[in-house]
């Protein structure tokens, strides 16, 4: 008899801990997904109060035709300076800079000596291994 | 005399090139509206913080909930997305409206994302360094009862020198327990450029 009534005792006391867990209608499986977003809601909530930027690129005639001309413009500019720093390629000058041109490019014209004057820099050319790179 | 012709010259020439290269700049008002380029400005921003102002405020949840409740409805601010074809930043018209929830006390607000970080924080830092009787406690936050979400879009169709753009701001409230959308409220802005 003892054993009976604890056994409904337990049973009883088990429905009563789930029925006082769950709200009414609240779909027992709950746990299930509250500890999945647990895990992740720091990561999703820190874009709260922002604007996702997902913008696309409209077809736009005029838009397109200044984004052409601003392309061209860059091309034109970048032919230069490639032209300019190896201007060994487009003149008679090959023999000359075969290699390279170190220690100064000629990417902006004229180079700035006084900041080959330094000791690190009489040490270098000073060194044979230097002149055996340079003339390799 | 040559030398005072000369004089005169020179500082009519410097003055009339100095003044045709100044910057003029003027204040305005906010709420004037100049278009220069056709995109999204500030006049679209206004007219869509207003629209969804007046319709938010108005709307049958604030009553149902109140009624349902018997107090004021917490709404928290949820993310953006700008799915158009240009950078528009939701937070100038997105203030807007949170701003009316306070001004009108009919809804309250509470902070999200960042900024709720930074508070949360700025308790932990407390827990150790505030005296005990101003320390503010842990699992006392307000928690809301719907979130602000919204979407932009746009439609561009160009043809030459001519340009329609189509923007729909849509802003929506959510009841966080139970999925409902309570309210849409849209800002629908079209407009002809022509080059």
């Amino acid at each position: 008899m003892k054993t009976i009534l604890l056994f409904f005792a337990i049973v009883f006391s088990g429905l009563l801990a789930i029925g006082q867990e769950l709200a009414k209608d609240q779909n027992p499986n709950y746990a299930t997904s509250r500890d999945k977003y647990m895990k992740l809601s720091d990561s999703v909530n820190a874009t709260q109060s922002t604007t996702a930027q997902q913008t696309y690129k409209a077809i736009d005639y005029l838009a397109d035709k200044e984004e052409a001309r601003d392309a061209r413009k860059q091309f034109r500019r970048d032919l230069r300076m490639e032209r300019a720093r190896h201007s060994y390629l487009y003149n008679d000058m090959s023999y000359r800079y075969p290699r390279n041109n170190w220690p100064y490019s000629s990417y902006y014209g004229r180079p700035n000596y006084q900041r080959f004057n330094n000791p690190v820099m009489w040490g270098t050319v000073g060194s044979p291994f230097f002149w055996n790179w340079m003339y390799r | 005399m040559k030398k005072l012709i000369y004089a005169a010259s020179i500082l009519v020439s410097a003055t009339l090139i100095l003044s045709s290269c100044s910057r003029k700049v003027t204040r305005i008002d906010s709420s004037e509206q100049i278009d220069l380029s056709g995109r999204w400005n500030n006049t679209d921003s206004r007219l869509t913080a207003e629209t969804m102002v007046k319709d938010i405020l108005s709307a049958p949840w604030l009553s149902a909930h109140t009624q349902a409740k018997g107090k004021k409805p917490v709404v928290i601010v949820g993310m953006v997305q700008n799915k158009s074809h240009e950078h528009i930043e939701a937070e100038t018209f997105v203030k807007d409206v949170e701003r009316s929830f306070i001004t009108s006390s009919k809804v309250g607000l509470v902070q999200g994302g960042k900024k709720r970080e930074e508070l949360r924080a700025e308790k932990a830092d407390q827990q150790t360094n505030a005296s005990s009787s101003t320390m503010k406690k842990f699992g006392l936050e307000n928690g809301a009862d719907f979130i602000l979400q919204g979407s932009i879009n746009s439609i561009v169709d160009s043809y030459k020198r001519k340009k329609v753009t189509y923007y729909q701001v849509d802003l929506e409230l959510t009841n966080i327990e139970t999925n409902e959308v309570v309210w849409i409220g849209d800002k629908k802005i079209a407009k002809y450029i022509k080059n």
